[in-house]
């Protein structure tokens, strides 16, 4: 009749004589090479810490400072960490030889919180959760991006605070708190961030 | 003929490469992080997934809800390793191997692929959206797929069974492919390629995030290759141009890609049109003739609303409006040397509608619930002995399916939880389905997770399979496949991730061609056993290494005789390497696949082929060069041939070479 479909079954039995085997040599070589590869390496901070700076190097990307700023490209792009050796350490070997808008990086470690006129950005290690609001009062309206890591941070003015959330770094951000300080933050970090208003606030329109 | 197929084939590469990778695990020396030593190299997003405790995981299974072996491949992978094709990606995965027949290109999952069947058993998701077509079933995944690689933000490859979510298809595994978002992916990206066998391709894309809230991502790509001149010896005689095909072998696509979000909705309009000529003389048809060919197209509207209501609840709905389209064009003799053109095509258009709800009514249970709705508004066949000429055949069906689920996650204890999901699916065509899955997931530690799984998935009979394939039988039920699956992961330290599986199937109602009827009936069954094993291992200087080895075991239930076109053995190696930071890297894939029986009752040689790929980024501002060179060592190797080719194997390109660069701005 006619020709219903393409495809007819068509079985062939011819044998073929069988092809060398090829044998995965090269495989197994490489990955023998690969791995004797030896990797020393000195003790680095532990992940959370780069992690961390690794924010740190973005936040400093991602918001702007005033241009009438007194302190001048010379200085750098100056971040003073407070009460973290080990996070200063991670910000070190992050930030070492990078700019950002033309301002080479560099890293304080404050003794105290009194000197905080050079720094563009502060961190603030955990540990100093009693004297945050004083502290945290006394830069307020200035243009310092500060950074927490202890709850309740954001809530009590710092502009930008980590949070873990499952084993990973999330952080919140202050949106009035960085108006305050005349830093205008990217929209890009903050669709990334959990946003939080002030406490201060809070008690206010209630 | 000798007794091979009840020869155990041997394993001396096996056990060594398995060996191997027990060394390198006592090896593993402490080494701090598993992630490049400049973490301020990686853009936000992915500063927040790095799990600090245990480290990244490219394998991390952010998304998935199912309780299986998952692997996934990101668009960092896709770069570095030169995949051109959603082949190419899902071939570097344990278990998974492909055929080609210089038509399309067929997957074999956990040793199942059937010479001549289409990808109709395994469930391939575009965002959510069913890609299998309604006329076939099939999925697509060589160049004649949908998606451009270069939009892939993840791939997500479900194994098992997962028929108690997804219903029909999800039978041996769920591939998502998930695009890339616009803020992702901003501005504008020229793309250009020339590779070898006269190949050239181009993209341009364009993505925007509006302030406010709506993004947008529209992207265009084509890709024209001349193919290669081929000689097989089976044709090798004067009538038939000495055994060589010389303009058959070309292949031609465009595609078109958009999204847009605004507020809880996405919108996504998809095309593909892909024309291939068939060089092999498959079905009888003249040797070296260039009009044997298929042509396939693939369009759709798909529109999704996402919603998280303040309790916790999210509420998820989607609509879709899909059309397929396929025209294959086979010349015949009629008597030689007169050729006359016989010419079918086949239309599928489609509608859809589900919803999906998610709640948490206490803090231990997740409670998913879903209903879905699927109008077969047109699936026609239409074919003309002659074409030009009159029109021997034209009919048109029409019928409707649906399918409600249900799915708990319990979390029994602080380190048990339970994964119970139950989907009962209609067709007005030949009744129901009703597929169960269970799942246990324990954590004796922190850094392991044990899985045991038990389900059932099914596979509709397609519209081809009941009314318009030459072997046509309305009354086929639902194919069905049992699988038991015990899954093992651990981190090691925080630069070293295992993982395994062993699983058993059992297939039944299997559709084959009955010899006495030539009809399909549902008539075979298979059961399969076997191991998959991956090691996965990040170094701090950014060196990147993962092996998977698979052992597996496929069989007719029956008679016990291996099925064709099914490995025993896979292995994969995967490496990359920065050489100078994000100017240059180098990545590096080994996979070797043991010898396959085919139709012939002889084995396809075991091969190992090679890719490399050389890639550089911030060369210039913007500027992305990729290098690959395909099958390095121009291994000679064959994949099975299918029923209706007169050779038993086909030969595989050889050594081969693309060239790309992607312009962003």
């Amino acid at each position: 009749m006619t020709v219903e479909c393409p495809g007819r079954p068509r079985r062939c039995h011819r044998s073929i004589g069988r092809a060398p085997r090829l044998v995965p040599a090269i495989l197994c070589a490489l990955a023998l090479a690969f791995l004797q590869r030896a990797v020393a390496q000195e003790s680095a901070p532990p992940l959370e810490y780069q992690v961390k700076a690794a924010f740190l190097f973005n936040f400093a990307k991602f918001v702007e400072w005033p241009s009438d700023n007194p302190r001048d490209a010379e200085d750098g792009f100056v971040i003073c960490v407070f009460e973290d050796e080990t996070l200063a350490q991670a910000l070190d070997q992050a930030v070492s030889g990078k700019t950002v808008e033309g301002r080479v990086f560099r890293v304080r470690r404050l003794q105290n919180l009194d000197d905080t006129k050079s720094c563009r950005m502060l961190y603030l290690g955990a540990s100093e959760t009693s004297r945050l609001a004083a502290l945290l009062k006394s830069v307020r309206t200035t243009a310092v991006l500060t950074v927490g890591n202890a709850p309740g941070f954001t809530r009590q003015g710092g502009i930008i605070n980590f949070i873990m959330q499952e084993n990973r770094v999330h952080f919140e951000i202050n949106p009035e708190a960085a108006d305050r300080a005349g830093l205008r933050i990217s929209s890009k970090l903050l669709q990334l961030a959990t946003i939080v208003r002030d406490a201060a606030k809070l008690e206010h329109e209630r | 003929m000798t007794d091979d197929q009840n020869d155990p084939t041997s394993f001396p590469w096996a056990r060594y490469l398995l060996a191997l990778a027990v060394w390198s695990l006592c090896a593993g020396r402490a080494l701090a992080q598993q992630l490049p030593a400049d973490l301020t190299q990686l853009p936000l997003e992915q500063l927040m997934s790095i799990d600090v405790v245990y480290g990244a995981s490219k394998h991390e299974q952010r998304v998935t809800e199912a309780p299986s072996f998952v692997s996934v491949v990101t668009s960092e992978d896709i770069a570095r390793y030169g995949y051109r094709t959603l082949a190419d990606v899902l071939r570097s995965v344990h278990g998974f191997y492909t055929t080609y027949d210089r038509n399309y290109t067929y997957l074999g999952v956990r040793g199942f692929s059937r010479p001549s069947d289409y990808n109709s058993r395994f469930l391939l998701l575009l965002d959510g959206h069913r890609m299998n077509d309604d006329f076939y079933g099939s999925a697509y995944v060589g160049t004649e797929s949908l998606v451009d690689v270069d939009l892939i933000d993840r791939v997500e490859i479900i194994r098992g069974p997962s028929s108690s979510l997804y219903g029909t298809s999800a039978f041996f595994a769920v591939v998502n492919v998930v695009t890339r978002k616009p803020a992702s992916y901003p501005g504008l990206h020229l793309s250009g390629g020339n590779a070898s066998y006269g190949t050239p391709s181009g993209s341009v894309t364009f993505a925007r995030a509006f302030e406010g809230g709506p993004s947008v991502l529209a992207s265009g790509s084509a890709y024209g290759s001349r193919g290669q001149s081929l000689f097989y010896k089976e044709y090798d005689d004067p009538l038939s141009n000495n055994g060589v095909f010389e303009k058959g072998d070309y292949d031609r696509y465009r595609r078109l890609f958009t999204t847009a979000t605004f507020k809880d909705f996405t919108f996504q309009l998809a095309y593909n049109s892909r024309d291939k000529g068939i060089p092999t003389g498959a079905y009888g048809t003249p040797y070296n003739d260039p009009d044997t060919s298929t042509l396939d197209e693939r369009r759709y509207f798909d529109m999704r609303y996402d919603h998280t209501l303040p309790s916790g609840t999210a509420v998820q709905a989607r609509f879709y409006y899909d059309r397929y389209y396929y025209r294959g064009i086979y010349p015949y003799y009629s008597p030689f040397p007169t050729i006359l053109d016989y010419v079918e095509h086949s239309w599928g258009y489609w509608l859809g509608s589900d919803s999906k709800v998610t709640l948490r009514p206490t803090a231990r249970q997740t409670l998913t619930g879903g209903l879905e709705y699927r109008d077969n508004l047109e699936q026609r066949f239409l074919w003309k002995n002659v074409d030009p000429g009159p029109v021997d055949f034209d009919d048109r069906r029409s019928s409707a399916e649906g399918g409600v689920y249900v799915q708990d996650e319990i979390a029994v204890s602080k380190n048990v939880a339970l994964n119970l999901g139950l989907r009962r699916d209609q067709y007005q065509v030949f009744g129901g389905s009703t597929n169960p899955r269970a799942a246990i997931i324990f954590n004796p530690g922190e850094h392991t997770t044990l899985k045991a799984l038990f389900g059932d998935a099914f596979r509709a009979p397609t519209v081809y399979e009941l009314y318009y394939g030459s072997h046509a039988n309305p009354d086929l039920i639902p194919e069905r496949i049992r699988t038991f699956e015990g899954v093992v992961e651990h981190y090691a330290r925080q630069n070293l991730r295992l993982a395994g599986s062993v699983y058993k199937y059992l297939i039944s109602e299997l559709v084959s061609v009955n010899t006495t009827t030539n009809l399909f009936e549902n008539v075979d069954r298979v059961e399969a056993q076997g191991i998959e094993l991956e090691l996965d291992k990040t170094f701090r200087s950014g060196w990147g290494l993962m092996y998977s080895s698979t052992l597996q075991d496929t069989r007719d239930a029956q008679t016990q005789r291996l099925l064709t076109n099914s490995p025993h053995h896979l292995a994969k190696l995967n490496m990359h390497v920065p050489l100078k930071g994000q100017r240059l890297s180098a990545a590096l894939e080994a996979q070797y696949t043991s010898r396959r029986l085919n139709l012939a009752g002889d084995y396809t040689p075991s091969f190992t082929i090679v890719n490399l790929t050389l890639l550089s980024r911030q060369i210039a501002k913007g500027l992305e060069i990729s290098a690959s060179v395909y099958n390095l060592f121009d291994t000679t190797y064959f994949d099975p041939g299918s029923d209706h080719h007169l050779q038993d194997m086909l030969q595989q390109d050889g050594r081969n070479y693309r060239l790309k660069i992607t312009w962003g701005f």
